[in-house]
């Protein structure tokens, strides 16, 4: 079948990077067409159900930010429910339990107290962490910044622009106790701080401490179908089941993409939801892109991916003793240790995140049951050995393990009140969002890497004149609201390359 | 701001250190390498694990039971595997009905893992008959050769250990018994497994008892975990025709066979006042009948898990429905849809080929858009998700025409050219 008339803009993908820039290309009038290959929209921001549950894909939360507000705009009836606590760690090795409450001011004063000593370098250590935080919110609000308000407000910012967290850690002389305590937030973005850009890790904890956290009261999927009705309200249009397979290109210009069924559609412009690496790798209908287009590739190293154990359980959270939301637990918080834990799937005491949806929601599951969901990262090697044979045993294995770590970590019993059990691993990602490599991050945000050396390099990089990149790969990195903002971003730019 | 300053330093080297990560990536990207990026592995084991479709042929027909035939189905190309599946996952197959449209129905595996990899192959056990639907094109039309195209094995009717009590009572009725062939066997093929089971196997005769010489067999080999009640609900003797001399029928079957339906006291005796999981599968009227026995049970079973057929509804003599249906990107078409039948069917009788697998209203896959006019569900709505039900999104495998409608639908993915 012929398209009609062709569109503006084409998304590639209704993750809810794709979903914002298709929201904002709409809103603004141009005609556009979201190609996505899944039955539904959100990418890795989704629920599925399972007999009475109604499972979050994975650990979902946002900071507070003025992107809620955006999507409040969008969607009047959305919900946004406050997450009660930052996080509780517990180190096993060290007998850790901390209780790290939102608020810049009671996040700090509870690290002080819960280790007695060091409280100057702890708050100088946030204090830097505020005044990132605050550049880039200036960054963000003055596209023509001024310079003598950066070196005079932003000194700190700028002198550690290059720096690893670590490095500023080790400047300031945090205690290796606080670090414990401070670091645990590091695995929302999966790079361990003696590799992580020191500005990105910064703002992301303190944006959170700042904003406190929201979680969306219909899951995430609640959140990608109101952006899905609100694209289509605005004469947008969306094609579910729709893989593209191939990008049509002339010279540095991309004319049009060619969907699984061998149909093809022509457009003036396309936003890419999908990592570089996809497009330019698979996408190419076999004419190799220009060297340039894979060096800037492969210089770039792709994020973690996941495993994940939802359980839905057949007693009140209170009964359980589930007390928190969420859970980071591991033996320890040497980030570049526990990193390494990524790639052994054995490893019977790695890193995990876990999250008791129910202390935020607590209408999340039928009355007298709990949902609780475990995340590891791992990484696609640890997976290499697996056959589709073994795939099954391997996943049963992995989740088996998740829930005796966290079982002795928290003290509680789980087994026993599992009424459903599902996991998702890295084939899972592939399956439903044909991720590279099943990974769910974008790409790692070293300092060569984070935001500001993404953006400065961001005309010098392109190819593609009429090609825009959102979602966890784009300029902003990965995350639940940046993968939202990023969106937003692409679309302004877009609007802006077509002179609107 | 903040005066912990942490080193103090002139502006120039501020800026110094602020660019010096975009030095660092200019060389890093002179020094990557110039060939296309390639993944690890990930990609083609999720290929391998749940392919769009499958492309299948009958490789041999075994007859099961008077009205009963297991089709083994192997890949069309001989380098190419059957996907994996867990005992008792289903497959969606879709059958041309030769008047311009393909309907699918979901068929449970009755081989188990090991069989499928020992043999390259999948087994479905599906009920023929002489009708003019599904069944009675099955019967009449598959033969050895006849290409069949099928999904990746879906669904969730299976054994999890973490979940489930070591105690699993498996009930089924008829044909239903067709998934727990393979869960049974499954979890006797794990050594390691201390799992205990209980087939509790309803049929209206036993010449209609599936599986009978497999199960006895195994009763035999696995007598320490596997036991088996079965329950005749016509209380006559049909001696085996001399055309299913082929079968072990065992004469001395209709001996051990309880009679009536599957009662409270069949389901206690069972559980030996045990702690125990209930799988079900079976026709609805079993469901319903069970629900009043386990009602009545004193030590009730600790999870009860089900396995539904699909439906499709009734044809009715009244008035068709308009339903219109818009496919984002491809068409609006306006059909007839018979108020007795699910809107899936509707779809599929105009030749829309619409997405579905599971037609219980599970699995999500017909998901679709009720933008405007009302429908009536055959069963409870239970896998529509919350955001779903309050924008309008339903499943029309469960749903009726109440009122002309309009649903939004997505396209079936197409295949990928290779």
């Amino acid at each position: 079948m012929k398209s009609r008339v062709s569109p503006e803009v084409i998304v590639i993908g209704a993750g809810l990077g794709g979903l914002t820039a298709a929201y904002d290309l709409a809103k603004a009038g141009i005609k556009v067409l979201v190609l996505e290959r899944h039955n539904l929209a959100g990418g890795f921001a989704t629920s599925f159900i399972r007999g009475r549950f109604e499972f979050e894909t994975s650990l979902h939360e946002m900071a507070n930010s003025p992107i809620v507000d955006f999507l409040k705009e969008v969607d009047k009836s959305l919900e946004f429910l406050p997450v009660p606590e930052a996080y509780r760690l517990l180190l096993t090795d060290k007998k850790t339990d901390f209780r790290a409450p939102f608020g810049p001011e009671a996040f700090t004063h509870a690290v002080s107290e819960h280790i007695g000593y060091g409280e100057k370098e702890i708050r100088d250590f946030m204090a830097v962490c505020a005044e990132t935080f605050e550049a880039f919110e200036y960054l963000r609000k003055n596209p023509r910044p001024s310079v003598k308000k950066i070196f005079g407000d932003f000194g700190n910012f700028l002198r550690t622009g290059g720096a690893v967290t670590d490095e500023v850690a080790d400047e300031i002389g945090l205690s290796p106790e606080a670090r414990d305590l401070i670091y645990p937030y590091w695995c929302y973005l999966g790079v361990p701080t003696n590799r992580v850009s020191f500005s990105l890790w910064a703002s992301m904890v303190y944006s959170y401490l700042y904003y406190g956290a929201v979680i969306p009261r219909s899951r995430s999927h609640g959140m990608a179908a109101s952006l899905v009705s609100a694209i289509r309200a605005e004469g947008g249009e969306i094609r579910f089941n729709t893989e593209v397979t191939g990008i049509e290109t002339s010279g540095r210009n991309i004319t049009g993409v060619t969907l699984a069924g061998g149909e093809s559609v022509h457009c003036g412009r396309v936003v890419s939801n999908i990592l570089p690496h996809r497009i330019f790798a698979n996408f190419n209908n076999n004419k190799h892109a220009p060297q340039k287009v894979y060096k800037v590739a492969n210089a770039r190293r792709n994020g973690l991916s996941f495993f994940v154990v939802y359980l839905g359980l057949d007693a009140d959270r209170e009964k359980i003793g589930l007390t928190d939301y969420s859970y980071f637990i591991a033996p320890h918080m040497n980030t570049p240790e526990l990193e390494a834990k990524f790639l052994n799937r054995h490893d019977p005491n790695p890193l995990q995140a876990s999250v008791c949806l129910n202390a935020a929601d607590p209408k999340a599951s039928p009355p007298g049951t709990t949902i609780l969901s475990l995340t590891l990262g791992t990484r696609p090697e640890a997976w290499s050995d697996v056959t589709s044979k073994t795939y099954n045993r391997e996943k049963r294995r992995f989740a088996e393990l998740a829930i005796n770590q966290f079982e002795r970590a928290v003290g509680v019993k789980i087994r026993g009140r599992i009424e459903e059990i599902e996991t998702a691993a890295p084939p899972t990602f592939s399956r439903y969002v044909g991720s590279w490599d099943g990974t769910v991050y974008g790409y790692e945000a070293e300092p060569w890497d984070g935001i500001v050396p993404r953006v400065l390099s961001r005309n010098r990089e392109r190819f593609y004149k009429n090609l825009r990149f959102c979602g966890g790969n784009a300029s902003i990195a990965h995350g639940y609201g940046s993968a939202l903002n990023s969106g937003r971003n692409a679309a302004e730019k877009t609007m802006a390359d077509m002179n609107r | 701001m903040s005066n912990s300053i942490i080193i103090k330093r002139g502006p120039l080297r501020d800026l110094l250190r602020f660019i010096a990560p975009i030095t660092e990536r200019r060389r890093r990207m002179r020094r990557a390498p110039k060939t296309k990026p390639t993944e690890c592995c990930i990609n083609s084991l999720a290929q391998a694990l749940h392919p769009l479709s499958q492309n299948l042929v009958i490789a041999e027909i075994r007859k099961e039971s008077p009205s009963t035939r297991t089709y083994v189905l192997k890949p069309a190309h001989d380098d190419t595997e059957p996907a994996p599946f867990r005992a008792g996952q289903y497959l969606s197959v879709e059958v041309d009905t030769h008047d311009g449209h393909g309907i699918s129905r979901p068929y449970s595996l009755s081989g188990t893992p090991n069989e499928s990899e020992k043999e390259n192959a999948y087994r479905i056990t599906v009920r023929t008959d002489e009708s003019p639907f599904i069944a009675g094109l099955i019967g009449r039309e598959w033969t050895v050769g006849t290409s069949v195209k099928t999904s990746a094995p879906q669904g969730f009717f299976t054994y999890e250990p973490l979940r489930d009590s070591p105690l699993l009572i498996c009930i089924a009725g008829g044909s239903g018994v067709t998934p727990f062939r393979s869960i049974i066997g499954d979890l006797l093929d794990d050594t390691e497994s201390d799992v205990h089971i209980v087939l509790i196997q309803g049929s209206r005769t036993s010449e209609e008892l599936l599986f009978d010489a497999d199960f006895r067999q195994w009763e035999k080999i696995h007598s320490d975990r596997f036991g088996r009640i079965c329950v005749l609900s016509e209380n006559r003797y049909a001696p085996p025709s001399p055309q299913d001399s082929g079968r072990s029928e065992n004469p001395n079957a209709e001996q051990s066979c309880r009679r009536g339906f599957i009662t409270a006291d069949i389901l206690a005796d069972a559980m030996e006042e045990k702690e125990a999981t209930f799988f079900i599968c079976g026709p609805e009227a079993m469901h319903t009948h069970l629900n009043k026995e386990i009602a009545s049970l004193k030590n009730k079973p600790r999870r009860i898990r089900r396995e539904d057929y699909g439906q499709s509804g009734k044809r009715t003599e009244e008035a068709a429905k308009k339903l219109t249906v818009r496919i984002p990107g491809r068409s609006e078409i306006t059909i007839p849809a018979d108020p007795g039948e699910t809107v899936l069917v509707a779809m599929e009788r105009a030749g829309l080929n619409p997405p579905s697998f599971c037609r219980t209203g599970t699995c999500g896959w017909c998901r679709s858009l009720l933008v405007q006019g009302d429908v009536d569900y055959i069963s409870e709505p239970a896998g529509v998700r919350r955001r779903d039900k309050e924008l309008g999104y339903f499943h029309p495998c469960i749903a009726k025409a109440r009122t002309d409608i309009i649903v939004e639908m997505p396209e079936k993915p197409a295949r990928r050219k290779e």
